[in-house]
């Protein structure tokens, strides 16, 4: 910026006088009194509107809290069907173990020498997981409030040893701007009838009119003044921004959450299904393998050698299908 | 517009006026930067001892303000101010904790009208008075299970907010007379609705979106699952058929299709007894 340029503060009064000289103060008045009219109006729609949207904010929380809320049961009934299934599954094979045995027995009751199958089995062991109900988050979210009010309070405890214990740092702003209570500038004043008066409307200006002077034996009179609600504002603001922050972090999680819940529940039920299918897989199995066995038990205790052709393949057919059931055994669900 | 690009702005921040603007901005950075430290915290003990220094804070401001020395204060009063902090802050933490903070706001917004209450006008007081008494109201909402803790802190925070923005603007009264006062105060009263509605529109924008996702979510796993079945239906069905044919009557087909049921299932080929040598073997060896 160059010397030139700089502009004098006689200069810039000047022009501010003279502006001021060419201005219609009534008709400013008028205008202002309809624009704050105007304002005032448009003011209390906007509030209508952000009621409006909060009782709706409020709906959606709740829709949010059901869907948790049902997608935990859901997961659960899902868990405990598969799991149901799961037992099932647990005391068919342990039956399918018998037939196998028995089969084992009438095998090396013919054969030259023993035989086995496979009839061991992994038991089928799921964990149930657990996830944040609605409570929960409930619980996080008064934490989140608590701490916006411990904030807010401590704010206002700051804001008052900031304007109590140093007024000198915030007595600007009064003593260039601000006016006593008697109505003079306090600019106007000198020496210890500014710093009183300056400290007066810090402390809350009229109040030293009304009786109650600076010192009114509460600390919040120290920050009753514009300093302090600028403060107090400030520091409001500060809590609700972060208190909103987190509010909107727990309903994104609450959101991750459902999905997680809902995602679970899909595996599960795709689980449920397979647990199923090897169930019904195994029951049809060993139900048509007790058949076989059935038939091929007058042959117990015989001589291979003298069986027919048809004897040899029912006893073949007999393995083959013991050879399914171990291996349908080994069936586990990923 | 010419005159404002032309003041250089350096120049007001070094004048004795603009030092006191930029040592009071720092200040109530600090105190903010402090404040947004503690209050975020996830630390619960960071929160009690904010607590307990607010309660400790207030306390001893309200000691000072009644004149009070510091080194006059006495061990009784001292005592005094530890109970206060643990009834406050430690014994009934929580509730009461949050109550006493908006008791506070309440009572400062009333103590601050009354400090403007000559210059206002009297709707600009009454509805800052009406403040006050709604906070007061929240609180016995509050005692009496009407409202939750976290409806109260939030909608006290804001009732608290718009305490303060119109004690802010009423007070410019005194500095612009009150025809401008009244234009004052409708421009903050709207700019802090403009500011709420916007939060909320986020927050609203926001769920709304959640909850369509979460119902997007749903028909795609329901899709999916139903996929899935089929497929399974599909193998099981082909399996069952298997099964039934495995287990025919018929020797002949049985021993075949035993096979086709292994090899199904998933045997390794040199277990299956395809033919009547293998089961020669198997039996003989």
């Amino acid at each position: 910026m160059g010397e030139n340029n700089k502009i004098s503060l006689r200069s810039i009064r000047d022009a501010a006088v003279k502006t001021a000289s060419s201005i219609d103060f009534e008709a400013a008045k008028e205008k202002a009194a309809k624009a704050g009219e105007f304002i005032g109006g448009k003011a209390v729609d906007i509030k209508e509107s952000a009621l409006a949207l909060k009782e709706d904010i409020t709906e959606k929380l709740t829709e949010l809290d059901r869907m948790l809320e049902s997608s935990i049961t859901e997961y659960n009934d899902a868990y405990t069907l598969m799991n149901d299934k799961g037992v099932q599954l647990f005391v068919e094979r342990t039956r399918a173990v018998d037939t196998i045995a028995f089969v084992e027995n009438l095998v090396n009751s013919i054969s030259n020498r023993p035989k086995s199958f496979d009839a061991e089995f992994e038991a089928i062991r799921l964990e149930r997981d657990s996830f944040l109900n609605t409570c929960d988050f409930g619980q996080r979210e008064l934490q989140a409030a608590r701490e916006a009010a411990g904030g807010a309070g401590a704010g206002i405890a700051a804001g008052a040893s900031v304007a109590f214990m140093a007024p000198t740092a915030a007595m600007w702003v009064a003593t260039t701007f601000g006016t006593a209570s008697t109505g003079t500038a306090i600019s106007a004043l000198s020496g210890a009838a500014a710093t009183n008066a300056a400290l007066a409307w810090l402390g809350g200006g009229a109040l030293s009119a009304g009786g109650g002077g600076v010192v009114a034996g509460n600390a919040l009179l120290a920050m009753a003044g514009p300093i302090g609600w600028t403060i107090a504002g400030a520091t409001l603001l500060t809590s609700i921004l972060l208190f909103t922050s987190k509010k909107n972090k727990l309903n994104k999680q609450k959101n991750e959450e459902i999905e997680a819940v809902k995602n679970n529940t899909e595996k599960i039920r795709e689980m449920d299904t397979l647990i199923k299918q090897i169930l019904e897989e195994t029951v049809a199995v060993r139900t048509g393998l007790n058949g076989s066995y059935a038939l091929c038990l007058p042959m117990f205790g015989k001589d291979y050698a003298v069986f027919s052709d048809y004897q040899k393949k029912s006893l073949g057919a007999l393995v083959n299908q013991t050879k399914t059931l171990s291996v349908l055994f080994g069936k586990t669900i990923a | 517009m010419d005159i404002l690009q032309l003041l250089p702005i350096d120049e007001l921040l070094s004048s004795p006026a603009g030092q006191r603007i930029a040592q009071a901005m720092d200040t109530i950075a600090a105190v903010q930067h402090n404040l947004v430290a503690l209050a975020s915290s996830e630390d619960s003990t960071q929160l009690s001892l904010l607590k307990v220094g607010t309660v400790f804070q207030v306390f001893l401001m309200d000691l000072l303000a009644s004149g009070k020395n510091p080194k006059e204060i006495k061990p009784e009063e001292w005592g005094d101010i530890a109970g206060k902090v643990s009834k406050y802050a430690i014994l009934e933490d929580g509730q009461s904790y949050s109550e006493f903070v908006f008791s506070l706001y309440a009572d400062y917004i009333d103590l601050s009208a009354k400090s403007i209450s000559k210059v206002i006008s009297k709707e600009s007081l009454a509805s800052i008075k009406c403040i006050s008494a709604e906070i007061r109201g929240k609180s016995a909402l509050l005692r009496k299970g009407k409202i939750t803790e976290t409806t109260y802190v939030e909608e006290c925070l804001w009732l608290s907010l718009e305490g303060m923005i119109k004690l802010l603007s009423s007070s410019l009264t005194t500095l612009i007379g009150s025809d401008y006062s009244k234009l004052a105060q409708a421009v903050s009263q709207l700019g802090f609705e403009y500011g709420r509605c916007v939060l909320y529109a986020k927050e609203q924008a926001i769920l709304s979106a959640y909850i369509e996702n979460q119902y997007a979510l749903d028909e795609q796993l329901q899709s999916r699952f139903e996929t899935f079945q089929m497929e399974v239906l599909k193998r099981s069905e082909r399996f069952q058929r298997l099964i039934e044919d495995a287990f025919s009557p018929n020797v002949q087909d049985s021993l075949l299709r035993s096979i086709a049921l292994a090899r199904a299932a998933g045997a390794t080929e040199e277990e299956l007894l395809t033919t009547l040598d293998d089961i020669d073997r198997f039996f003989m060896e």
